[in-house]
């Protein structure tokens, strides 16, 4: 009887050790199964992230064309005025439009052109319907301009932020014009650069305004 | 008329002492150039100069 006992009970604890044994390598199978599912989903997502990203450089360069096709819309017209009135006709400008749906781009003002207003519109109706009646205007020039006659007149970037020590600079304007120059020290705040001219005879230090500067390569 | 004054960092034209746009204090009396921008996502000159408010802007502050 014992041995029968002793005998069922060691086959009790071999069925429980296989049962175990059949549970750890199912769990076994089921994480090398998830391991194989987690690959495949991250493939999946390098797959998705590889399409999304060919997704948006397409997106990139329609807004790129579509960017381009609206900037070519614009059209730039000089507007003749009288001079020294520059001031008034834009802040009339600025309040007509305002006041009313015209669908004007921008007005430039620059000091090189006086008794001239330049306006962006996307065609010259509305460039007329935007100035009709403002005191002040004298006309219209004929045409349009080319953005690239523009452009060179549009500062994008303060020249101090393109000045380092040791640079060599040619004077453009003020009373040390046209004479070549190093900078020794840059005030990035106030826009000056203390510089010493290479042209003199004695090398003394001068702060001038660096937009009076130009880099020379 | 009140002295009208140029934001040193945006560059945006104002009377007040304080920057509408990028609501700096640091203003400058000492500006040139006047650009109105309208509709700066059409602009040409806005994208140009990078501007994306609707505001008087000076071209060249000093």
């Amino acid at each position: 009887m014992k041995s029968k006992k002793i005998q069922n009970d060691f086959d009790d604890m071999m069925d429980y050790d296989n049962k175990n044994n059949k549970g750890e390598s199912d769990l076994n199978l089921d994480t090398s199964k998830n391991i194989d599912s987690d690959i495949l989903d991250n493939k999946n997502n390098q797959k998705k992230y590889t399409n999304s990203d060919i997704d948006t450089e397409e997106k990139a360069n329609q807004l790129r064309s579509t960017n381009n096709s609206r900037s070519s819309d614009s059209k730039f017209f000089a507007i003749r005025i009288t001079g020294g009135q520059e001031n008034i006709v834009a802040n009339v400008i600025q309040n007509k439009i305002n006041s009313k749906k015209i669908d004007l781009y921008s007005v430039l003002i620059l000091e090189h052109f006086k008794g001239y207003v330049i306006v962006e519109a996307p065609d010259s109706n509305i460039a007329y319907e935007a100035l009709y009646g403002i005191r002040h205007v004298r006309g219209q020039i004929r045409g349009d301009l080319p953005f690239s006659d523009i452009e060179k007149y549009l500062v994008k970037k303060p020249v101090v932020t393109e000045l380092n020590i040791d640079d060599t600079v040619e004077v453009i304007a003020g009373p040390f014009k046209s004479m070549k120059a190093k900078i020794t020290r840059v005030d990035y705040e106030k826009q000056e650069v203390t510089v010493l001219l290479l042209d003199s005879p004695y090398q003394i230090p001068v702060t001038v305004d660096a937009n009076y500067l130009k880099k020379t390569p | 008329m009140p002295k009208e004054l140029a934001c040193k960092n945006c560059k945006a034209i104002t009377i007040g002492k304080v920057c509408p746009v990028c609501h700096s204090t640091d203003l400058s009396s000492d500006w040139t150039g006047i650009i109105i921008v309208f509709n700066p996502e059409k602009s040409q000159i806005a994208q140009t100069l990078e501007i994306k408010t609707a505001h008087k802007y000076a071209l060249k502050v000093s």
